[in-house]
């Protein structure tokens, strides 16, 4: 099996999708106790928020191509046929569309994140930019768990 | 100052799109029509309402931008304010718009 091959099975780009999301959740949680300590590293806490918003956007191009070429035809089926067809019809309905939200925000936190602690103090920005990225991890646990039920359900429907 | 330029713009610019998202995934699930359309252009529904999230956001990114040069704080907060309210609101009309759907209808 090539490269290729092995990057675009299905397991790997289950894998890589997970993966990446929980990198992206992973950065938003860290920029979030930067901000909360009122770090004086502006450098640190851009290179953090530019690691969240490449990896959220590395889990939507892998998961909107195995959501694509595999989900649709193979599991989609499946689930539907199941006992939990609400997994599909709420779940991933909910998880594809909102997932549009999040790449958005995440590039309005690198810019965000280019201003001094400090200076967010003073031109009281730091409460908004807070919100936002707890929700940009509260998003990316989001999507985890709907993808939890997902897949849940999709061998729940097999059983 | 110049960031506060492009985080009005883009809290806006994400604002618009995040209502293009909303607005195009209520319309294909009303119009079987619409949503073949939709797919049409890329082959795929969710594909065609990806890019036009990119297109719009990008759009008025720009647009925002060009249009207020000199944003104070207050603005640049009011945009982010409104930016966090249309995330909460929109996550729960689409979370609402498909459990009502599979249940209710």
């Amino acid at each position: 099996m090539d490269i290729a091959a092995l990057i675009g099975s299905k397991p790997v780009l289950i894998g890589l999708h997970l993966g990446f999301a929980i990198l992206g959740i992973d950065a938003f949680l860290w920029l979030l106790g930067e901000i909360s300590a009122d770090v004086k590293n502006t450098k640190r806490r851009l290179v953090v928020a530019l690691v969240g918003l490449f990896a959220y956007i590395a889990t939507w191009i892998i998961g909107g191509y195995y959501y694509v070429v595999f989900y649709g035809p193979l599991v989609k089926p499946i689930i539907k046929a199941g006992q939990a067809s609400w997994a599909h019809a709420i779940a991933m309905e909910a998880k594809e569309h909102i997932f549009l939200f999040a790449v958005p925000l995440a590039i309005t936190l690198v810019l965000l994140s280019r201003i001094h602690a400090d200076e967010l103090q003073s031109l009281g920005l730091k409460k908004r930019f807070s919100h936002l990225t707890a929700i940009a991890a509260g998003l990316g646990l989001s999507f985890g768990l709907m993808g939890f039920i997902i897949s849940a359900a999709a061998r729940w429907g097999v059983l | 100052m110049n960031y506060l330029r492009s985080i009005r713009a883009s809290a806006y610019a994400a604002t618009i799109s995040l209502i293009a998202t909303i607005a195009l995934t209520l319309i294909s699930e009303f119009s079987v029509a619409f949503k073949t359309w939709l797919a049409s252009f890329t082959g795929h529904h969710w594909v065609s309402k990806s890019w036009v999230s990119i297109f719009v956001f990008t759009a008025f990114f720009f647009i925002f931008r060009a249009a207020n040069k000199s944003p104070d704080s207050a603005a640049t907060n009011r945009a982010l304010t409104v930016l966090e309210w249309a995330i909460i609101i929109g996550f729960f009309v689409i979370l609402g718009f498909f459990s009502y759907e599979f249940f209710g209808a």
